[in-house]
């Protein structure tokens, strides 16, 4: 194969190769990028064997053909040539040449037949298949993700789940002490119940969203999620499992309700947190009468105690809660926004909610407090 | 829910037959119910109590109380952090996984070296160092509780230290016949394979319970192969060396006496003392050495017993308020030798029998029919269904997985023959003693699956 293509659509594709090729290298063509030229442009892929890229890159050929190089290695070659265009050409021995200017690489390649097949989006009807604007889908990632777990043995707790249900798209994600919902009226949802995708490829396809703006399409086949964003194609397998039903821990009423401003709130669970316990940073909340009296204790570091100003009138309660899981949810929200707290008692699951975003709901246990 | 739970706790408290049991019942607590589970959760240190002694009754006088059959589970309260999916399962850190974390036990830090285990800890501390450069595979094995376990943890708590970048994977043969049935079952055994051989260090326990599942050694073996053809560092433990694993494929058998094979003998006394204190001192406590002499010179052979001996004088001594003396610790020793509360499970059921009989455990849970194991078979199954009240179908899980029908049959024909003879009655009532007393018999060797 021999083509031309510029530095900015070489780099592109093979930023997003980066995070999917595998790392741990058990095949060693997974460590390889598998660049295919066509009559007229050329198609960059990547893979894991969990997650497929495909990116499309306008490209000006001379030959056809294929071949492989190290992801990694390419990249950094890529990265360092000046803006330009870029000569790219294999030999028999599947060597690829990289060539600007005077600057000439050689690369070892593989076999590119080696490399393994990715599975192509189905021809299916809409129905299986959702439009959605890719900010708004990226939010809906961004907000949930950091909820997930990283405990490979919970696996249907390490990735994002997508299920249909009273007309709306809900994208959950819980690690079994919080849980993060977005619920939206999407149009053409069909996904089956409860397809989960794993973390790493939420992540992925937050990179392919990044900076993206119009539609993209997400594909719903068996086993397999495809997003089709512009000129890039993932396709994610799903996870094996079955997320937990997650409606009956979502409180529908709440005994107290306080409102409360989320910077003022933030400055003060990050200042008291200092001197929470490492690991599970517990703070305590007492609400009372217009406020909220913040305190940690950690008996070889000392005590922090903080009060901050909040909409509340009930019944002067304390609950307890992991400062850092608290503080991952406010910090996805402008510190001008509101927060509104809806709480049983404080051995129940206690909501979240910014009326801003009033398709957002976050769920907490709270910790008990000895 | 929680105020019918709290009623039976309150209940059971007045009954309560020992310090501990009143402990345990003042200190469970409610979690969480699902219309038929409920769950209670205990601290550690007195979870293995209500589990044994407290659950059954909990259970029966909270069913009766519903109006309906409730099954209580109960476990240990590791964290405070509540948890909005009490029922979904988590993982036990004792079994598979393991979070290795700051709190791990299992680390080299921990375990105590004696000339007992002195070659094998520093073999597992040069795999640790340099996985897949010396002793490939490293091939561990001795009698239960003696720290084979501690050791291949602690090279996997190494290695992610030292080697961040390399994957480790700790697991049981149990737990790696699950992976197997799951993969076929879900026609995912390529995605297996490919996870398995991704990883740098491969860390299988309990070996011996592969023995007749030739499937799950098989893939076993390809994995093996490849790792070991790439350099990748595999470890291994079993209740006995590779050429006795006569269960075992013998490929299997040859390529895990590849490397070396070092066993794990029992501590002596010095050692015993030595883990006894370091123990106590992991617990925040201070074991007078006379004290720890009296529990060291008076445990069985395994560590396992040894801790269970100083959980013991902890809890008495935390609970009863007082300090650790040595005339506690003689307290705990004598009331462990009788055997005061020793409970009855079906495990100390099949040890009883098997040694009264003159055989292994493993011959009553093994499909072998001779005259001799059929009878003890069959004794051990009455026990079980007579003193424990234990289900026919558990019953025959227990004993290698038999029918429950089998289980019925030999309780039917024990129960025949007692009637018409003296002499069986007779051992079956010395039996029955055996088990509750600490008597008669040695730890078992073999591992248990708990279901």
């Amino acid at each position: 194969m021999e083509c031309r293509m510029t530095k900015d659509d070489l780099l592109g594709a093979l930023y997003l190769a980066q995070g999917i090729v595998d790392r741990r290298v058990t095949l060693p063509v997974l460590a390889h990028v598998l660049i295919q030229v066509g009559n007229r442009d050329a198609t960059i892929l990547a893979t894991d064997q969990e997650i497929g890229l495909r990116r499309r890159c306008g490209a000006a050929v001379t030959k056809r053909g294929a071949a492989t190089a190290n992801a990694r290695v390419l990249y950094e070659i890529i990265r360092s040539l000046s803006d330009g265009e870029i000569e790219l050409r294999s030999d028999e021995r599947h060597h690829l040449e990289v060539k600007q200017g005077k600057s000439q690489f050689r690369i070892v390649g593989i076999e590119p037949s080696e490399f393994p097949a990715m599975p192509a989006v189905p021809d299916v009807k809409s129905k299986a298949q959702l439009s959605v604007d890719a900010e708004v889908l990226r939010r809906m990632l961004e907000l949930t993700l950091f909820a997930a777990s990283s405990d490979e043995a919970r696996p249907a707790l390490c990735g994002v789940c997508f299920e249909r249900r009273d007309g709306l798209l809900h994208v959950v994600a819980s690690d079994g002490h919080r849980l993060s919902l977005v619920s939206r009226a999407l149009k053409g949802v069909r996904p089956e119940p409860g397809v989960i995708l794993p973390r790493k490829a939420v992540t992925e396809m937050m990179k392919v969203l990044d900076g993206l703006s119009g539609e993209v399409q997400l594909t719903f086949g068996s086993g397999v999620v495809f997003l089709t964003a512009g000129d890039v194609e993932l396709a994610m397998r799903t996870v094996q499992a079955d997320f937990p039903s997650y409606e009956a821990v979502i409180p529908r009423e709440t005994a107290h309700l306080l409102t409360i401003a989320n910077g003022p709130w933030s400055q003060a669970l990050r200042r008291v947190a200092v001197l929470a316990a490492e690991q599970t940073h517990p703070v305590r909340l007492t609400f009372d009468a217009g406020k909220v009296e913040l305190s940690a204790r950690n008996p070889e570091l000392g005590e922090a105690h903080e009060e901050v100003e909040a909409n509340y009138s009930g019944e002067t309660f304390t609950i307890g809660f992991n400062a850092r899981y608290l503080l991952d949810v406010l910090s996805l929200f402008p510190g001008d926004s509101t927060v509104e707290v809806g709480l049983q008692d404080d051995e129940s699951p206690t909501v979240f909610r910014v009326p801003e975003e009033p398709e957002f709901l976050y769920v907490l246990m709270p910790m008990r407090l000895s | 829910m929680r105020e019918q739970v709290n009623s039976v706790l309150r209940q059971l408290r007045m009954q309560a037959r020992s310090v501990e049991q009143e402990a345990a019942l003042g200190a469970l607590r409610y979690v969480a119910h699902d219309g038929e589970r409920c769950l209670l959760e205990v601290k550690p240190l007195l979870a293995p109590l209500a589990k044994e002694q407290l659950l059954p009754r909990i259970q029966a006088l909270l069913s009766e109380l519903v109006g309906r059959p409730v099954r209580v589970h109960i476990r240990a309260a590791r964290s405070p952090q509540q948890e909005l999916f009490p029922f979904l399962p988590t993982p036990e850190p004792e079994e598979g996984e393991g979070a290795v974390g700051a709190s791990d036990p299992y680390t080299f830090e921990h375990f105590v070296v004696g000339p007992s285990n002195q070659f094998a800890h520093a073999a597992a501390l040069a795999v640790a160092r340099n996985p897949g450069r010396h002793y490939n595979p490293l091939f561990l094995y001795g009698a239960a509780g003696l720290g084979k376990t501690h050791l291949l943890r602690a090279i996997a708590h190494a290695v992610r230290e030292q080697h961040p970048t390399l994957e480790v994977r700790y697991l049981t043969a149990d737990t790696f016949m699950a992976e197997v049935v799951y993969a076929i079952r879900r026609d995912r055994l390529q995605h297996f394979k490919t996870r398995f051989h991704r990883i740098d260090v491969l860390l299988v326990d309990d070996v011996q319970l592969l023995a007749g599942r030739e499937r799950t050694q098989e893939e076993l073996f390809h994995i093996f192969n490849t790792l070991h053809e790439t350099g990748k560092q595999i470890a291994l433990a079993a209740d006995r060396p590779p050429n006795e694993l006569l269960q075992l494929d013998e490929r299997l058998r040859n390529r895990f006496g590849w490397g070396l094979v070092v066993d794990v003998q029992p501590p002596d006394l010095e050692t015993r003392i030595a883990i006894l204190q370091r123990k106590s001192h992991l617990e925040g406590v201070d074991l007078p050495y006379d004290a720890a002499v009296i529990l060291a010179e008076n445990a069985g052979p395994s560590v396992r017993e040894l801790h269970g001996l100083l959980t013991r004088l902890l809890a008495f001594a935390s609970l009863s308020g007082t300090e650790i003396t040595t005339a506690l610790a003689q307290k705990v020793v004598a009331s462990s030798a009788k055997g005061v509360d020793r409970p009855v499970t079906i495990e100390r059921i099949q040890e009883v029998v098997a040694s009264f009989f003159g055989l292994r455990v493993q011959d009553l849970r093994s499909p072998r029919r001779s005259r001799a194991i059929a009878t003890a078979r069959q004794i051990a199954m009455y026990l079980c269904r007579q003193d424990l009240g234990a289900s026919f179908p558990y019953i025959g899980q227990c004993f290698g997985g038999r029918d429950h029908t089998t289980v019925i049959h030999a309780v039917t024909a024990i129960e025949r023959r007692q009637a018409v003879d003296p002499e069986l009655r007779k051992v079956i009532q010395s039996l029955r003693g055996m088990a509750r007393s600490g008597e008669g018999s040695e730890p078992s060797p073999w591992k248990t699956s708990s279901a």
